[in-house]
């Protein structure tokens, strides 16, 4: 409570400046608009000290008889008013031109601060950008246009998880993502995956399963007015531990004053086509070049058959289909929205509705969310403004199963013979109609087989302001994040294999989440002196955080075709309660010399129910410099108008834990032994839990340097923003694997640190402005080296996703992070040559490192061309380097279905001959060679670079003397496309920015995911 | 400026308003998961497990090879339809261990270990028998395929234990099932197992029989061990065999098994196509009909051509594996029971040692006896004309050929059983040849340890290949 104290003290030394004046002189300080700018600061020209305009813009302030005032406010030019003889004084802001640098952005708790101040990295996105890029999933509209951020569309399911990590990953096996904020309140981002059913784990869910949604994919972009990336940890230390893999703060819309209500409306219509995945098209089922005819009750799973263009059956051709194109079709996109704003004296008001409806190119998916927004605003008192608002949204996703699990269609559409007629699906009998045991007919999974997730979310927040005098205002915000997730997974008993094994079953799984977060924040800013501006914010926080995931799995289907789970023969039930909690203090000081040197110093001392109880609060803090070169050059003549070096250092605590991680406890026995469910015979059962908990845990640390220059040349037409980052995480909240024979198997422990290193560089210009035409152009770089550390002692690799058989996603001792391990070719360890067997067959040989997940570097393009109501726009993608593990090739090629094993000539694989030691020069067929290296993980390892046309999108906005006539303000017609293109030199699918993980930590590999697609959109907006 | 008198006291107030909140924080007390639970909890499914995942090689998730079908696969008596080199043709890797590790430490020895404890502190004794001789049983099979094994400083926690001799590890094994029988002496106390117990039902007797039941198994496995003579442990094995089981109705046969979901047989679900497929071995096949052994319909289902027909063990899959035959009903269906040690291997313990002690004549009825013991449990009448003629093939046994006879039919009795791969140690029968396309050079003689202690705890041990012996398979 010391650092309390010494706030006490600095607010009482502010308090104590006051000042003495001899007339009084009473305005308004409003925008071009005629909104009240709050805020503002009012000085007598040549005297110390000042006032600041309240929030209606209104201020008070004794002034000499001939004085001058200076109006200043972030984000507008500064104005002189020489006082004449009224005492009234009305003042209209003109909005920063180009030539003066005060973009302002919005920073950590929502303050709103000048760019130019900043020390550190930040990059804000506005609200029309997000909506034009024309995304379901919020997450997927940053691709390509933010530096320091990776972004990873995880499959081409509607509703389907997008991954965002800013600057590398912080933790080895606990949560890489940022902290999502909406108007000041923490919202969830979580995944809750497929339906586990069988206990298996969300890790072996997601690879037999799918994966879900992340939950921010609920924010309508139709609702944002900004999206700020704070990226370092001196951006985010004021939020706290939650931020500290970086933080994406949402700002929403709010009305601006006119005389009536601004009615805007948006509609959209896209058509959605696959991306298919490259396969052979030559050759028919069969193996050893011999035709079996799955059409007529003969099974294989493989396509080495035999040519099929020459080959009869019983004299006549047999046909060729396209497993795909008869799978997939053709997805649409409906997005509709409106909206009314406006604002009178003393109110302003927001309403929005939007509804987006996807079907996915494969039948029966789709994702539909309803969005209803209100804010409201009004000055209560002089001094009180009251904002309350909420955001209800409605969300239904039908999924079918994706990855490895025999209920997944894709199996039998990937994999299925172009011989093989896949109708009817079902045999006389009712059984399925397959070209091969072991699997399910793609279209009879579609049928039988279904996971639905309803969403029903509320994100109310109230903010009260109180600008108790002009340089000290207060605010309490309070807000919450509730949400309930109904998930149900049906499957019939003539599945053959699925998730309940033959029997049929449903599971319902309801998720309820409720997080509460308080804010009370108080504010201080004064100019101390004529050079020296300094402002302090100070506050504490509360959060809470309650949730449960309620299970029911009900296994035995007794009525077909119905899947209620009253009807199954047998349920077992699961809840899972979670409750976590945290309290925050914090203060931030900055001071502002000559607009020339600033300050920055942030501190936070942390209280964390999830750590042990004698080590939960935990301080940390960031300081922070920036130095405007340019202040001290001669205005005028140089190119360079604005430059800026800033510095900064941070050390941030982090809870990167989940509740209950302390102890050690008994846990239901039901998934230890293969099939068994408890109660078993009206027996329960429990088992000591195979993860040791552990009393002392304590918080991660997370230290960061970051530097940066940031230079505007000609007017600002050229602008560049570099930063270079360096941080390094300790004591890492790990669940670490242990010696089975202690009788655990993982224990919590902190232990690991890893270190990212990376530079993000951002290059904007307008090369051509002019009256009619104008060409914007942006270019971001981002490149990271990320690295492990160390892990805890005994351990020299970690699992955090993946397969059987030890390969998989790992962290490995002075590795990037996201290592890809499995089995190598058997290797002459002094030639590194391939060994073959005496018929020339490669071997398997041990498990070692096969790729890495880690890109290159990441690298975006938009650039935007408007010729008068006209305007043009593309943006690219690229990202370079960085393996995935193609599990489908692992499959595919023992099936011979993909387009590599259209060539069938003999191979002879160059390498060594086990037995003699001499040159191998027996060849193999290509089935063999395709069948045995599909069993080598390292084969399958593919380069994921790739070059994506993310956006091409042209609008044209009818010309005002052309609607004059016409009830509407505005008019825009808007023809865009999305994924147009992909350029990927080196992967064999279809789409490389795929995760079988979905956003999960295990990314890099693929496996029987729904393909991407490319977009075409229609749109139309009009505004009344 | 009056304002501000009030505000600050005011938003101070606030602020430390918040502070006070150590209960606040104080949410971390579990609320899904019990801090203890009774013993009753803890026996279900300890026992489960021992069955489930021990003796019926049950797969756990992201698993694929078990020590039980490992075992089958290396006798010869089941094979994997699948592209070579898989695990019948020896692929056995040390993360494929881990499960079984996991199963064998974390969820069987660990809390047996609680249990005992428990049972042990409160003197609720019967639970404290059943845990050791579980314990002993487990112990038993681990270093029997492993050799060396972590126990005496192993389990609690325990983060790097150094590994037990095999040597050390049977004279564990003796003195946890004594400690057992004389436990079963004592005042059971006011809390006993019965409907808990799905192995015996609580009846106490027969956890005694099953015990010294296991003290005959493990005297009989230390026939050839380096300072052991096969006449002395005969000899013991007859004395412990004397008190364990009496008939079939003794033996320790998991039969709760059912078809409802959640409540099947591990074999019904080893053998799901998508678990393999796994077929039956052509040796184990061809050596039932080269004998006519009427056994043959009721161990395996024909294949789709019809007849009996095993796999070649590494060679090409077959399209379509129904064209093997699989492995039959009364071990493979739903509710099938599984065996953990049958009343018909104590019978072919007796045979053995009585043929070490007394030679063959003494030991031919014996060895009668146990082959009928089985024709009996799999339901086929030991006088009717097929069981007799098959009895007839084999005997009378000679001093020549009585071990390679009593060895191939407890291989056929023992169907599926870890015990194959420790007779077949022992003796080298019945006679193995090396499959097609092996993964190592010869036959292995015991399992890698896992990859999860490799990393965690390493041990000189460790460095041994699958193809080394353990300590008491002395060449």
């Amino acid at each position: 409570m010391r650092k309390t104290l010494s706030v006490i003290t600095m607010l009482l030394l502010i308090t104590a400046l006051a000042t003495a004046q001899n007339r009084e002189i009473t305005g308004k300080v409003s925008d071009s608009t005629g909104n009240a700018v709050s805020g503002a600061t009012i000085k007598i020209k040549g005297l110390k000290g000042g006032v600041s305009a309240s929030v209606d813009g209104a201020f008070r302030i004794s002034a000499p008889q001939n004085g001058t005032l200076v109006i200043s406010a972030v984000g507008f030019e500064t104005q002189e008013v020489r006082l004449g003889a009224g005492s009234t004084i009305d003042v209209q802001m003109r909005t920063a031109g180009s030539r003066v640098l005060n973009e302002v952005v919005v920073t950590a708790l929502g303050i709103k601060r000048e760019k130019r101040e900043l020390t550190y990295s930040t990059q804000e996105l506005k609200g029309e950008t997000l909506v034009a890029a024309k995304t379901d999933n919020l997450v997927n509209s940053l691709a390509g246009k933010v530096s320091g951020v990776q972004i990873s569309n995880s499959t081409g399911m509607p509703g389907s998880s997008s991954r965002i990590v800013i600057r590398g990953a912080t933790s080895l096996v606990g949560d890489n993502q940022p902290l999502f904020i909406v108007d000041g309140i923490p919202i969830d981002n979580s995944e809750a995956g497929a339906i586990d059913a069988t206990g298996g784990g969300p890790d072996n869910t997601a690879l037999s399963q799918g994966s879900g949604s992340n939950r921010a994919i609920d924010i309508d972009p139709n609702i944002i007015e900004t999206m700020t990336v704070l990226k370092g940890a001196a951006a985010t230390a004021l939020y706290g531990s939650a931020a500290a893999r970086g933080a994406i703060i949402i700002t929403t819309k709010m009305g601006i004053k006119s005389s009536k209500p601004q009615v805007s409306l948006s509609s959209s219509y896209s058509w959605n086509t696959p991306y298919y995945m490259p396969f052979q098209d030559k050759y028919a089922q069969g193996t050893g070049g011999k035709y079996v005819d799955g059409n007529n009750g003969q099974f294989a799973s493989t396509s080495w058959g035999p040519l099929i263009d020459t080959l009869r059956v019983n004299g006549q051709p047999v046909k060729k289909y396209n497993p795909q194109k008869l799978f997939f079709r053709t997805g649409h996109t409906t997005d509709n929205n409106i909206s009314v704003s406006g604002a009178g004296d003393k109110s302003r008001y927001m309403i929005s509705y939007s509804y987006l409806k996807t079907d996915g190119i494969m039948p029966h998916t789709d994702f539909a969310r309803h969005s209803v927004f209100g804010k409201f605003s009004n000055q209560i008192t002089d001094k009180i403004t009251a904002t309350v608002q909420i955001n209800y949204i409605s969300s239904v996703n039908n999924r079918v199963e994706e990855g490895n699990g025999l209920t997944s269609p894709l199996w039998t559409v990937f994999a299925a013979p172009i011989s093989w007629n896949p109708f009817p699906t079902t045999n006389p009998d009712g059984t399925q109609r397959l070209y091969r045991v072991g699997r399910n007919n793609p279209y009879f999974l579609l049928d039988n087989t279904g996971f639905v997730s309803t969403v029903n979310r509320f994100l109310p927040v109230a903010t009260l302001v109180y600008n108790a005098t002009p340089w000290l205002s207060i605010t309490e915000r309070i807000g919450a994040d509730i949400y309930t997730d109904q998930s149900t997974y049906h499957e019939s008993n003539l599945v053959n294999l699925g998730v309940f094994n033959n029997n049929g079953g449903v599971t319902n799984r309801t998720q309820t989440f409720r997080q509460f977060n308080n804010d009370l924040i108080v504010e201080l800013h004064k100019n101390l002196t004529d050079d020296l501006f300094g402002s302090l914010t100070v506050g504490t926080n509360l959060f809470s955080q309650n949730s449960e995931f309620y299970q029911q799995i009900g296994i035995g289907q007794t009525v077909a075709d119905f899947y209620n789970i009253s009807s199954m023969s047998s349920t077992t039930s699961s809840d899972i309660l979670s409750k976590y909690r945290k309290v925050g203090y914090y203060a931030q000081a900055n001071l502002e010399y000559k607009k020339m040197l600033n300050l920055a110093l942030t501190g936070r001392y942390d209280g964390s129910s999830v750590l042990a109880s004698n080590k939960n609060y935990y301080p940390y803090g960031s300081a922070a410099l920036g130095f405007i070169f340019t202040e001290l050059m001669p205005s005028g003549g140089s190119p360079l108008s604005f430059g800026k070096i800033r510095a900064s250092y941070s050390a941030v605590g982090n809870d990167n834990l989940s509740p209950y991680s302390l102890t050690t406890q008994f846990i239901n026995a039901t998934g230890t032994a293969n099939n068994i469910s408890y109660p078993y015979n009206g027996q329960a059962a429990f088992l000591l839990a195979n993860v040791l908990g552990n009393s002392t845990l304590k918080n991660e640390s997370l230290k960061e340097y970051e530097g940066g220059l940031e230079l505007k040349f000609l007017k600002n037409r050229l602008s560049f923003e570099g930063s270079y980052f360096y941080r390094k995480t300790t004591d890492l909240l790990t669940p670490t694997p242990i010696n089975p024979s202690s009788g655990f198997f993982k224990y919590n422990l902190n232990a690991g640190s890893m270190q990212d290193k990376g530079i993000e560089l951002l290059l904007s210009g307008t090369p051509i402005k002019n009256r009619n035409f104008t060409w914007e152009v942006s270019a971001n770089f981002t490149r990271i080296r990320n690295k492990v550390l160390k892990l805890a002692t005994g351990v020299d690799k970690l699992q955090f996703g993946g397969f059987g058989g030890g390969g998989g996603v790992y962290a490995f001792t002075g590795l990037p992070y996201g290592v890809l391990y499995g089995s190598k070719y058997l290797r002459d360890s002094a030639t590194n040559k391939i060994i073959v067997d005496d018929n020339g067959i490669p071997q398997v040989g041990a498990n070692g490192i096969i790729g890495s997940t880690q890109p290159d570097f990441l690298a975006g393009l938009s650039n935007t061309f408007t010729y008068k109501g006209l305007s043009f726009s593309f943006v690219f993608d690229w990202k370079q380097g960085g393996d995935i593990y193609n599990l489908d090739d692992h499959y595919n090629w023992f099936y011979g279905t993909p387009k590599a094993t259209a060539n069938r000539n003999p191979i002879t694989v160059p390498g060594i001959v086990q037995s003699t030691g001499k040159a191998n020069t027996t060849p193999i067929t290509a089935q063999t060679w395709f069948q045995t290296v599909s069993n080598i993980d390292e084969a399958v390892i593919e380069n994921s670079t790739y070059i994506k046309l993310r956006s091409v999108s042209l609008s044209y906005t009818l010309a005002q003397s052309t609607i004059k006539s016409l009830p509407f303000k505005s008019i825009t017609v808007n023809l865009s496309g999305n994924n147009l293109w992909i350029y990927k030199p080196h992967f064999t699918g279809s789409d490389p920015e795929v995760s079988i993980s979905g956003s999960g930590n295990g990314q890099g590999v693929t496996n029987y995911l729904t393909p991407t697609t490319r977009n075409f959109i229609l749109g139309l907006r009009v505004a009344f | 400026m009056k304002k501000i008198i009030y505000i600050l006291p005011l938003s101070l107030i606030a602020l430390l308003g918040t502070t006070g909140c150590k209960k606040y924080l104080d949410v971390n007390k579990d609320p899904n998961n019990p801090g203890d639970v009774q013993e009753s909890l803890l026996l279900v499914p300890t026992e489960m497990a021992v069955s489930t995942d021990l003796a019926g090689g049950g797969l756990t998730i992201g698993n694929f090879t078990t020590i039980a079908q490992t075992t089958a696969y290396w006798t010869q008596q089941i094979a994997l339809n699948q592209l070579p080199p898989q695990t019948d043709e020896y692929r056995v890797r040390p993360d494929d261990m881990d499960q079984q590790f996991l199963a064998i430490y974390s969820t069987i020895l660990q809390n047996l270990r609680v249990l005992n404890n428990k049972a042990v502190g409160q003197g609720h004794h019967a639970y404290g028998v059943i845990a050791k001789v579980l314990t002993a049983y487990t112990l038993g099979i681990t270093t029997d395929m492993f050799g060396d094994v972590p126990y005496s400083q192993a389990l609690d926690g325990a983060l790097h234990p150094t590994y037990d001799k095999q040597e050390d590890v049977y004279k564990t094994l003796q003195s946890i099932l004594d400690s057992a029988i004389a436990e079963n002496a004592l005042d059971p106390g006011p809390i006993a197992p019965s409907s808990d117990d799905f192995l015996y039902g609580g009846v106490m007797t027969k956890w005694e029989k099953f015990a010294y039941s296991l003290k005959a198994r493990f005297y009989i496995h230390l026939t050839k061990a380096p300072g052991y003579t096969a006449a002395t442990q005969a000899g013991l094995a007859l004395a412990a065999l004397q008190n364990g089981f009496s008939s079939k109705d003794d033996e320790a046969s998991f039969a709760v098994y059912s078809s409802a979901p959640g409540q099947e047989s591990p074999w019904s679900q080893n053998v799901i196509p998508g678990n393999g497929p796994i077929v039956l071995a052509t040796t184990f096949v061809d050596f039932l009909k080269a004998s006519n052994d009427p056994r043959l319909p009721i161990m395996a289902t024909k294949g789709s051509g019809g007849n009996y027909l095993g796999r070649i063990i590494g060679t090409v899959p077959a399209p379509d594996p129904a064209v093997y035959s699989g492995v039959g009903d009364f071990y493979a269906a739903p509710q099938a029971a599984q065996s953990l040690m049958s009343y018909s291997e104590l019978e072919f313990i007796k045979a053995e040692a009585t043929f070490i002690q007394s030679g063959a004549a003494a030991a031919n009825p014996v060895y009668v006896a146990a082959i009928n013991s089985h024709m009996d449990e799999l339901g086929i009448n030991p006088t009717s004309a097929a069981a007799v003629a098959y009895v007839a093939s084999r005997t009378p046994i000679t001093s020549g050929n009585a071990m390679q006879r009593m060895m191939e039919d407890k291989w056929i009795a023992n169907f599926l059983s870890i015990e194959n791969f420790n007779d077949w140690r022992r003796t080298g029968f019945p006679v193995l040849t090396i499959v097609q396309n092996p993964y190592v050079p010869t036959i292995p003689r015991r399992f890698p340890y896992p990859l999860a202690e490799l990393t965690s705890n390493p041990q000189p041990q460790q460095a041994l290949k699958i193809t080394d012996r353990v300590w008491w398979d002395a060449p």
